[in-house]
């Protein structure tokens, strides 16, 4: 197929030295802080000779808020598209033509849900057909209603009907607002996806219609972060689905949800020149979503370090334990507070120092404050909002991480550039980060100490030992500096993706 | 990461369905009602004044009120079925006190309208009117309008026991006017009475929509937005008025049995008499299917209704589905079966009927015809009556405008060609209503999970 081979743009590596990168971001960068804004601040600033634009995908104009981030100077546009686009069920109906080609959309939607097609095959089609047929030509077409009914009925014709409705009608809306918004995008040589989901979807669209190179990095798996998201979702209310479900742990609706995540996955995998992963189980996971191996390369998140000597102090007398991260549900702060019984049982004097934006989840930080309340912590905890890491660093002696799921963080990366031993769930890269990389280990021993997910005790142990134990603490601390400095330095990551943009 | 795929769920969510109007069950009284009581109360003061009046002020006095009915129904025909929509939706919205306020609109600008059109016609044509029965006259028109127009207001907000009250009270004034006025002033005010009864009439009526829309209601013109968003209603209340009465009109101008009662204003009592009876066969047809649709159809459609919006699975939407069919199937048979056995009494009494009447030997032809007519016409009101309930304004606007459409030529051709044919066109036209209107009706039964969900997401 034409769009998976990797095309090269005419005169590539002579004039442009430095070619300009489209970033696709979804629901990140300027607007929401986090892991994969914090990379895409840094590798802008890592950057200042690269020109970047940055294409920003989110639900709603309102709901975006202020740019929480100084954008750069190389930063020279910001693109936004809003998927919540109600305009689409009111667009004009194109008459014969518009019904024609709806006819191929929902041919092309067909073969996808009988196999036939492979996910970027029916987007090939799609986006042919749906760039003159408006997405009312679509739904309003008799075989529309036939392929919904198809659909429904392949999955048992056991959940409601009402929702499974509404659900298929924004999949298509959302597909619909992306296919409209694409050529607004701002052109480029590369586009840059930072995961699959719309913003992975929209670089293959790009990739499709206009040629050029398509790279595609995955911090966390899209697919698996919307999975723990569906386990927590209220929102699918399905009443009606009673019909037992045994050895089936999804409902028709998660399935359904599943199957469009997997399916923007595929496309993304498909069309992407390289991808790029943080980390060798997250390489993994995305061969295992359907990713070509041999396009994969990792590349992990760096840290700006200092060449420096044995010069990390270790104040004895000290014993603070630190938390660097946004307050919100996955990074599992409670597990982190319920650790302090068995901290301060093992080391009385402890205390632990809590940093980071407060604002994402109101909520969440609500009861966090309660439970400090209820735990009788007050004078030992204390959260200190959104400060700068380079102070933080200065004021704890361990990092401590118990989030339920990870990317490769920062905050053990910063932690690690300053001297600073880590305790972290085993999540994401952090047994890589703390135990040493597997593979080409290139620097041995432990910087910290890795724990089981929402185990406060363990946690409460693991943090215990260190601060009780200087020598320890100095030689993880010096482990973990090492390893930032040989395995995980700004400047390799930066040469890394220079490569990648400019090959 | 912040991937949106499910805060765009959470914003999105799923709509409430609407699509089966309460306010299309009552199009078929509102279409027929007023209809029914011009017929019925002529036939009533026929029977009444052909003692006491010459024959000549008693063909005059009828056709005078004939006409003012037709011209009011030709009127407001066009607003007819956007107004009651839109009464009903306000209603049902809880924005109540706009109501009142389209109402006054809608007199304000019928009133000019109608009455331009009545000074027009009943003074330029009026050779042996006197000033009295002119100004009566376009008394009456304006009066119709009014009455026409609140009692589709209030049948349309389910008033149906003060609409009846108000129209029993109102008629029963007007024969008593009539009657008292020519034994006071003589044949020649007779209409004057009529116009003091339908004063009456519109007064009882406006009182009590006053009285429960009037308190603090809002003057908006929201109303004309209707006109933009449902032509098709516009379009098919006049289509289906001219359909009513375009075979009348051609044959009170054209016909040789018609001749002038005054000026331009023909008429032709024999016929019009036989057609009148026959309209007024339709009566217990129309009420027992209204009634059996109320019971039957309305409530199977609310249970399908509630089941859409709710988490059903489509299997049990399709039996809903088929219940409803099913209530509707049973309601048009009971439709069927009343209205042809009141059909097939009449035509059995027919001699009987025509003696008492003084229906003459060829408008008993036409009386027969008009009565198969009449008896395809309530089939196809009662259609149209579904078309309105599912929304499916375009099916209404097509099978009006056939109505009137093979109505308006078959009429035209009867009259050139073959006389004694005349009736066959509102019987043509009738049945062509009802076969287009009954294949609407299939069709969007039969694809009414996907019409509903479909109209309201890209509707």
């Amino acid at each position: 197929m034409e769009l998976m081979q990797h095309r090269a743009p005419v005169g590539r590596g002579v004039a442009a030295h430095h070619q300009k990168v489209c970033l696709l971001l979804e629901g990140t960068y300027p607007y929401v802080f986090g892991g994969v804004s914090a990379w895409v601040d840094q590798i802008m600033h890592a950057m200042p000779e690269r020109e970047f634009v940055v294409t920003f995908i989110g639900s709603r104009k309102d709901l975006s808020g202020e740019s929480k981030y100084l954008l750069p100077e190389n930063l020279t546009a910001v693109h936004e598209i809003y998927l919540h686009d109600q305009s689409q069920s009111k667009a004009r109906r194109l008459g014969r033509d518009g019904r024609r080609r709806a006819r191929k959309v929902i041919d092309a939607v067909r073969g996808y849900f009988a196999g036939r097609d492979s996910a970027m095959e029916m987007m090939d089609s799609v986006c042919d057909a749906a760039a003159t047929c408006s997405l009312r030509d679509f739904w309003e077409m008799p075989e529309t209603w036939d392929l919904l009914r198809d659909l429904y009925t392949a999955r048992g014709a056991v959940c409601s009907f009402n929702e499974f409705y509404w659900n298929a009608w924004n999949f298509a809306a959302h597909l619909w607002a992306l296919l409209g918004a694409a050529d607004s995008v701002p052109q480029a040589p590369v586009y840059h996806a930072v995961c699959t989901g719309y913003a992975g979807l929209l670089g293959a669209l790009l990739k499709h219609r206009r040629g050029g190179r398509f790279l595609l990095s995955e911090h966390g798996i899209y697919v698996k972060e919307r999975v723990e998201d569906l386990r927590t979702a209220n929102w699918i209310a399905d009443p009606g689905e009673r019909v037992p479900a045994l050895g089936t742990p999804h409902s028709v609706l998660t399935e359904l949800w599943m199957q469009f995540f997997l399916f923007q996955a595929q496309a993304s995998y498909d069309s992407a020149d390289q991808i790029v992963s943080l980390f060798e189980r997250n390489a993994e996971t995305q061969v295992e979503f359907g990713a070509d191996r041999s396009k994969i390369e990792i590349v992990p998140n760096g840290v700006p370090t200092v060449p420096r000597g044995m010069d990390v102090s270790v104040n004895a007398n000290r014993k603070v334990a630190g938390f660097l991260g946004r307050i919100v549900p996955i990074k599992d702060v409670k597990t982190l507070l319920r650790s302090m019984s068995t901290l301060q049982a093992l080391c009385p004097a402890a205390e632990l120092l809590i940093a980071g934006p407060t604002d994402e989840d109101p909520s969440y930080y609500r009861e966090c404050l309660e439970l400090v309340e209820s735990l009788g912590l007050e004078g030992k905890v204390r959260f200190l909002g959104k400060v700068a890491a380079s102070e933080f660093l200065q004021e704890i002696d361990v990092m401590v991480l118990t989030s339920l799921s990870e990317g490769l963080p920062f905050a053990l990366l910063e932690a690690f550039a300053e001297g600073i031993p880590a305790v972290a769930t085993d999540v994401g890269a952090c047994r890589e980060l703390v135990d040493g990389r597997a593979g080409n280990r290139s620097v041995d021993g432990a910087a910290g100490i890795v724990t089981a997910v929402a185990e406060p005790e363990q946690t409460g142990e693991a943090i215990a030992r260190l601060l009780n134990d200087a020598e320890l603490r100095a030689k993880c601390g010096e482990t973990g500096r090492l390893r930032a400095v040989k395995d995980y330095a700004l400047d390799d990551v930066v040469s890394a993706y220079h490569r990648l943009y400019d090959c | 990461m912040a991937g949106i795929g499910f805060e765009l769920q959470k914003i999105m969510g799923r709509k409430s369905l609407t699509g089966v109007t309460r306010a299309g069950l009552y199009a078929g009284l509102i279409a027929v009602g007023p209809w029914m009581v011009s017929v019925g109360s002529l036939i009533v003061l026929v029977l009444m004044l052909r003692p006491r009046i010459s024959a000549e002020a008693l063909d005059q006095f009828t056709s005078l009120i004939t006409h003012c009915y037709a011209l009011a129904l030709l009127l407001i025909g066009p607003f007819s079925l956007l107004l009651t929509r839109y009464a009903a939706d306000r209603f049902y919205d809880g924005c109540r006190q706009r109501i009142l306020g389209s109402y006054l609109f809608a007199l304000a600008i019928m009133i000019p309208i109608a009455g331009g059109v009545g000074i027009l016609l009943f003074s330029t044509g009026g050779s042996g009117l006197t000033a009295l029965q002119q100004s009566s006259a376009v008394a009456l028109l304006l009066l119709a309008c009014g009455i026409f127009t609140a009692g589709s207001y209030l049948t349309s907000v389910s008033r149906y026991r003060w609409v009846l009250m108000s129209f029993s009270i109102g008629f029963v004034a007007s024969c008593g006017f009539v009657i008292l006025v020519v034994h006071l002033y003589g044949e020649g005010a007779a209409l004057a009475g009529f116009v003091v009864g339908h004063a009456v009439l519109f007064l009882l009526l406006f009182w009590r929509l006053a009285r429960e829309f009037g308190g603090d209601y809002d003057v908006t013109l929201d109303v004309l937005s209707y006109v933009r968003r449902y032509p098709e209603l516009v379009w098919a209340g006049m289509f289906y008025n001219c359909g009513l009465w375009v075979d009348k009109v051609l044959f009170w101008q054209f016909s040789a049995q018609s001749f002038s009662v005054s000026g331009w204003i023909k008429a032709s009592p024999e016929y019009d008499l036989a057609i009148h009876i026959a309209l007024a066969t339709m009566v217990p047809g129309m009420a027992a299917y209204v009634l059996a649709l109320e019971t039957s159809f309305a409530t199977s459609l609310q249970r399908y209704r509630e089941a859409v919006s709710g988490s059903a699975t489509l299997h049990r939407l399709e039996e809903l589905r088929v219940d409803a069919v099913e209530g509707l199937k049973s309601s048009m048979w009971t439709l069927i079966k009343v209205q042809g056995l009141t059909t097939l009494l009449v035509f059995l009494n027919l001699d009987a009927i025509c003696d008492f009447l003084g229906i003459g030997a060829i408008a008993r032809g036409v009386f027969v015809v008009t009565l198969l007519g009449c008896f395809l016409l309530v089939i196809f009101l009662s259609l149209l009556t579904v078309l309105f309930y599912l929304d499916d304004r375009k099916g209404a606007l097509r099978a009006t405008f056939a109505f009137f459409a093979v109505n308006a030529s078959m009429s035209a051709l009867t009259l050139i060609g073959q006389e004694s044919y005349y009736g066959i066109g509102f019987v043509a036209g009738a049945a062509t209503g009802l076969v287009v209107a009954f294949l609407h009706v299939s069709a969007r039964l039969e694809s009414l999970h996907r019409y509903l969900f479909v109209a309201n997401t890209v509707g």
